[in-house]
């Protein structure tokens, strides 16, 4: 009797722990026009254009460059951008200037309805006051000949700010280093090595992407910022110049900023409500920005 | 006081040709109180019902009386006399056993348009108990989200969302005292164990002004007062649980008690599994357990004055435990502990003075205290001896979040005249709140030794409210209840206040059909911070802030309604609510990982609601059941959620059916079925990918990055939920009592209804939506027992 008591008992529980997984009719929606522009008064106008694919498509995201790409300033056609290869990589002359208003439009794509967008660049910002502080820091070379050490470092700026708009920011700090190309080359690359950044005050921090620390103007108003950046690596060498920066961004631009980093942040997270990417192209996705980037260079 | 003794009795001067008849209604088996149970006097016409605490007090022209007393399920007494005195008279009823449909009018028919009131359900606890159930184990709330006007969660879930409302927006009383957490194992089962409960009565709109301080509903469940006559008790064993309940007198018709307990055993069946299946040598012991425990006192001082003390308490607790064990390596000799749990639960306790100062005035005095925690813990330690010495390595985290209530509520009944039945009093609750702290301890002999706590400090709130309420006959046909509550909140430096008027009318029209409409302003001091609707006891109770405002709602709601052949409540509303100050996690906030406090995790927003809901209930009889239909809409509006767009509500449903039958078939079998369906939950997902602006990671490198785009928030819908449940019981009367078999399926057709939604990928290795459903065809079997 136990034992049919037991085998009842277990194939009870059994049952009730089931857990049926099956698969969903999910909608495969047709692609879009995908655009990402990033303006930026020193460099000239270069768009990246690809397709967008279903969620539950394998495959690669694919680039297009057969696409008519035309820039319009304040409503006149400055300028088609021309495809250079097979990345979707799309380049003009020009570079985009302050005060104007630009439209981006793509079209010419079999299949695809036309996509645009417009957007303005945001007025630089003006720092004053930038200083730097070495908290504390750290450099010896081991017994293999290989230096390392880590550098604490606190800027202190002001961001004179203009009260009658919204403005939106975005600091970072970078030093530059070099690698080589590939294990066989002499030949060394420069490239920026951007430090990790933290708002001394945590009431300025809205968000914070790839190193970049992301706020808005409504907070701090002509007042002092403090940033505290900390930094570890390996090679560090003392005397080196640190890069700061800070990038006003135009709305659309802080707008997908925050939006992405927040996606990023929680893609892997079952209690974290979802989060949409901003996006600016009518008709499709990406997104059309701007930024003016203003650096002051800080020798440590 | 004086002044209301003074008042009571100037009305009685004032109705000098009238005199009052009062007194206590009850069951003649148990001594049990009879509420809401009606009074009537055929000559005149006029009439009461008794409250909460089974008074009632009825004041009629001097002269001849044909006194009708009648309760559901109670065979009808009347009383023919001459009123010639204030009368005082308690009645005991005798439940009116096995009577057969055309017997039906001996008892008492609840007549829905008598009533001031509309958007009200009383739902007998016996005919919840008659009802299918998951793994046999009957919930209060399963059945109450049956209801029209109130949706369930996800599969299996015990949350109610009512009329477009969230978790946090029902005040759910038990015994007067709110309780916060009504989950066990994550919402499968409500906390309320139905052989316990005597009564429950749901208010979705048109609230009468006594309650306050939730937008949404009044769920109010009274414990049973226990057995004044002899020693009763029952009892079940199940699949998962079983139960008890011992009832009695301690003296004979003045004092008696109930205890009630119930608890799952799946982690004692499991733990020789789970023994066996550990590798290693670890002795792991890990295994859930939800228990609860209800008790209650009473003692009957006098006719005048009685006392109650009950209390509720329940816990629900994952756990993994690996009892220390040791090994030698390297001549070091390794001692390692290791415990976590995840544990939640309530406490409720209330005293209780029912003191009737005359035969029109009824008092009762309330002092209850609520508290819900919930904690997660993991420790960690390792004990190294060697020769060199005793290194001593601790890892522990602990996150804690909670709520406390000390609160006081004095109220009053006032019965001048039988046009009108006055309610006032007054409440006030101290409130604690702690809303999320996270402790960590780490130490490492002679290295390090941290321990700390972060995260939002506990805030301590007063809240206090006002109220009077009038039900007011004006003539035979016209009938209202009128009402203003006045409600205060006070935390940190913020004072908040706010008169809340509600009112309801009821209209007499041609054959008997009522027309009612309400409307009621309701405001609430408190919010959930909830991540989803799978009853996460991870959810989050808060205080108002300066800067996160009152929620608040404006509902108005009209309908008709009557009793259709002497049998059936019949009623049809619709219902419009517009809410305020509604909170929501902000994208990508979640309740862990992070040191942001909570009112930075939120946006404040707003909603409405609106929709018809059909009823058709059926409460007497060898048949009983109901039919509910819902059609109803609702959205939210966040300025930073949704790019500023409207959304659905999570639980937006557009359509909601149930049909709920119970039979007696003979003296020994019972048939009960449910069905129900339910539009599907809205859900927010990814429906496209594609490139964004590419990112440079800090090293000098660049990279493309990919993003999932979601739609509109809340833009998918869950496939639709429908469900059939079917039991049998046979109940066999015994030498010493009464035994009885219930057999039940749940999922009885094998719907295999949504759960959660995710994306994997198929037997071909393509990407596929795929969908989880947790429970198919269920069978249950228990034996449950009475003497």
């Amino acid at each position: 009797m136990k034992k049919y008591i037991a085998l009842i008992l277990s194939m009870y529980l059994f049952l009730a722990c089931e857990k049926v997984e099956s698969i969903v009719d999910f909608p495969m929606v047709p692609s879009k026009l995908v655009a990402n522009c990033e303006m930026n008064e020193d460099s000239v106008w270069m768009l990246q254009l690809s397709k967008s694919l279903s969620v539950l498509d394998n495959a690669e995201i694919k680039k297009i460059d057969t696409a008519k790409v035309k820039v319009y300033e304040d409503g006149q056609l400055l300028e088609v951008l021309q495809s250079a290869g097979s990345e979707g990589l799309y380049f003009g002359q020009s570079k985009p200037k302050s005060d104007k208003l630009y439209r981006i439009s793509v079209d010419g794509v079999t299949g695809f309805d036309s996509i645009y967008a417009e957007g303005r660049l945001p007025e630089k910002a003006y720092l004053k006051d930038v200083e730097s502080t070495v908290i504390d820091s750290f450099y010896q070379t081991d017994d293999w000949g290989y230096s390392y050490g880590y550098m604490d470092v606190e800027f202190t700026f002001t961001i004179e700010d203009n009260p009658n708009i919204e403005n939106f920011y975005g600091i970072r700090a970078y030093r530059l280093d070099t690698f080589y190309l590939d294990i066989d080359s002499t030949q060394l690359e420069v490239y920026k090595q951007y430090l990790s950044l933290e708002f001394d005050d945590p009431i300025f921090e809205e968000s914070s992407s790839w190193n970049l620390l992301l706020l808005k103007d409504a907070i701090f108003n002509g007042q002092t910022v403090k940033v505290k950046a900390n930094t570890y690596y390996y090679d560090y060498r003392p005397g080196v110049n640190i890069y700061f920066e800070c990038i006003s961004f135009n709305e659309a631009a802080y707008l997908y900023k925050v939006s992405y980093a927040t996606h990023l942040n929680v893609a892997n997270n079952p209690f974290a409500e979802p989060v949409q990417v901003y996006s600016n192209f009518e008709n499709g996705y990406g997104i059309l920005s701007g930024m003016a980037i203003t650096e002051k260079v800080m020798p440590l | 006081m004086r002044i209301l003794v003074i008042l009571s009795f100037l009305a009685s001067i004032l109705n000098a040709q009238q005199f009052t008849i009062s007194g206590y209604l009850s069951s003649k088996e148990s001594g049990e109180k009879l509420i809401g149970a009606s009074v009537f006097d055929e000559q005149s016409k006029l009439g009461t019902v008794s409250n909460t605490y089974g008074f009632f007090s009825l004041t009629i022209p001097k002269g001849r009386v044909n006194l009708r007393f009648s309760y559901v399920g109670y065979e009808s007494k009347l009383f023919v006399f001459e009123n010639a005195k204030d009368t005082a008279i308690n009645i005991e009823m005798e439940e009116a056993l096995n009577l057969k449909e055309v017997e039906v009018s001996a008892e008492r028919i609840e007549r829905i348009e008598q009533e001031s009131q509309m958007s009200i359900v009383n739902m007998p606890v016996e005919q919840i108990k008659a009802l299918p159930a998951l793994l046999g184990e009957v919930d209060v709330l399963k059945a109450v989200q049956m209801l029209p006007g109130v949706q369930s969660g996800t599969e299996g879930g015990s949350g109610i969302y009512v009329r477009g409302g969230g978790p946090d927006q029902n005040l759910i009383l038990l015994d007067g005292t709110p309780v916060y957490n009504v989950s066990h194992l994550f919402g499968f089962f409500s906390v309320f164990n139905a052989d316990a409960i005597n009564n429950i009565k749901l208010i979705k709109g048109g609230f009468p002004a006594r309650y306050g301080g939730r937008l949404s509903s009044v769920m109010e469940i009274n414990m049973k007062e226990g057995n004044m006559k002899k020693i009763r008790g029952e009892g079940s064993i199940g699949a998962i649980a079983s139960k008890l309940t011992l009832e009695g007198p301690i003296i004979k018709d003045k004092s008696s008690f109930i205890v009630s307990a119930r608890r799952t055993y799946i982690d004692i069946l499991a733990q020789p599994l789970i023994r066996a299946a550990s590798s290693g040598g670890e002795d792991v012991s890990t295994g859930y357990y939800f228990y609860d425990l209800n008790a209650k006192l009473n003692y009957k001082f006098s006719d005048r004055d009685r006392i109650y003390l009950s209390a509720y308490m329940g816990d629900d607790k994952f756990y993994y435990k690996m009892r220390p064990y040791s090994y030698l390596y390297d001549g070091v000799l390794y001692e390692e502990k290791n415990d976590a749990h995840l544990a939640w639960g309530n406490i409720t306790s209330a005293f209780r003075w029912n003191h009737q100062f005359s035969n029109k005035l009824f008092s009762n005095l309330t002092a209850t205290y609520s508290h819900y925690d919930f904690n997660v813990r993991n420790y960690q330690e390792t004990i190294q001896t060697s020769d060199t010495g005793v290194l001593r390595n601790i890892m522990g985290v602990e996150y804690l979040s909670g709520i406390d209530d000390w609160a006081v509520k004095l109220d009053f009944d006032y019965l001048p005249s039988p046009n009108h039945y006055v309610k006032f009093g007054a409440h006030y609750t101290y409130h604690t709140f702690k809303p999320g702290a996270t402790s960590y301890q780490l130490e490492v002999t002679g290295v390090t030794n941290i321990d700390s706590t972060s995260g939002a400090d506990n805030v301590h709130a007063h809240e206090m409210a006002l109220y009077v309420e009038d039900d007011w006959k004006l003539s035979d046909r016209f009938k209202a209840n009128i009402g203003l509550h006045l409600s205060g909140f006070q935390v940190e430096n913020t004072f908040y206040a706010m008169p809340q008027p509600r009112i309801s009318l009821r209209y007499l029209m041609w054959g008997d059909w009522a027309l009612k409409g309400s409307y009621a302003n309701m405001q609430q001091y408190i919010h959930l911070l909830t991540n989803g609707g799978v009853g996460l006891p991870t959810d989050l109770w808060v205080p108002v802030t300066q800067n996160i405002k009152p929620q608040k709602s404006d509902q108005i709601a009209l309908g008709i309604a009557k009793t259709l052949n002497n049998r059936y409540l019949f009623s049809i509303e619709g219902y419009y609510k517009w809410m305020d100050g509604l909170i929501e996690y902000k994208d990508g906030a979640s309740f862990l990982g992070s040191e942001t406090k909570w009112y930075d995790k939120v946006e404040s927003g707003k909603g409405t609601s609106y929709g018809v809901e059909i009823f058709v209930h059926k409460k007497t009889g060898r048949t009983q059941g109901w039919v509910g239909y819902t059609l109803s809409f609702t959205d939210r509006h966040f300025d930073n959620l949704n790019f500023g767009k409207s959304f659905p509500y999570k639980y937006d449903r557009r359509h909601d059916l149930s049909f709920v039958f119970t039979q007696k078939i003979d003296s020994l079998w019972d048939f009960s079925m449910t069905w129900v369906y339910g539009t599907g939950n809205a859900l927010t997902l990814p429906i496209e990918r594609y490139l964004g602006l590419p990112n440079n990671d800090g090293y000098g490198y660049i990279y493309p990055t990919e993003i999932e785009h979601y739609d509109e928030k809340n833009s998918f819908r869950m496939a639709s939920y429908h469900r059939l449940d079917v039991g049998f019981k046979n109940a066999k009367k015994t030498k010493w009592g009464e035994r009885t078999w219930s057999f039940g399926v749940y999922n009885a057709y094998n719907r295999q209804n949504p759960f959660y939604y995710y994306f994997g990928y198929d037997r071909n290795n393509n990407r596929a939506l795929k969908r989880v459903s947790l429970f198919p065809f269920l069978p249950s079997v228990s034996w449950g027992f009475k003497f």
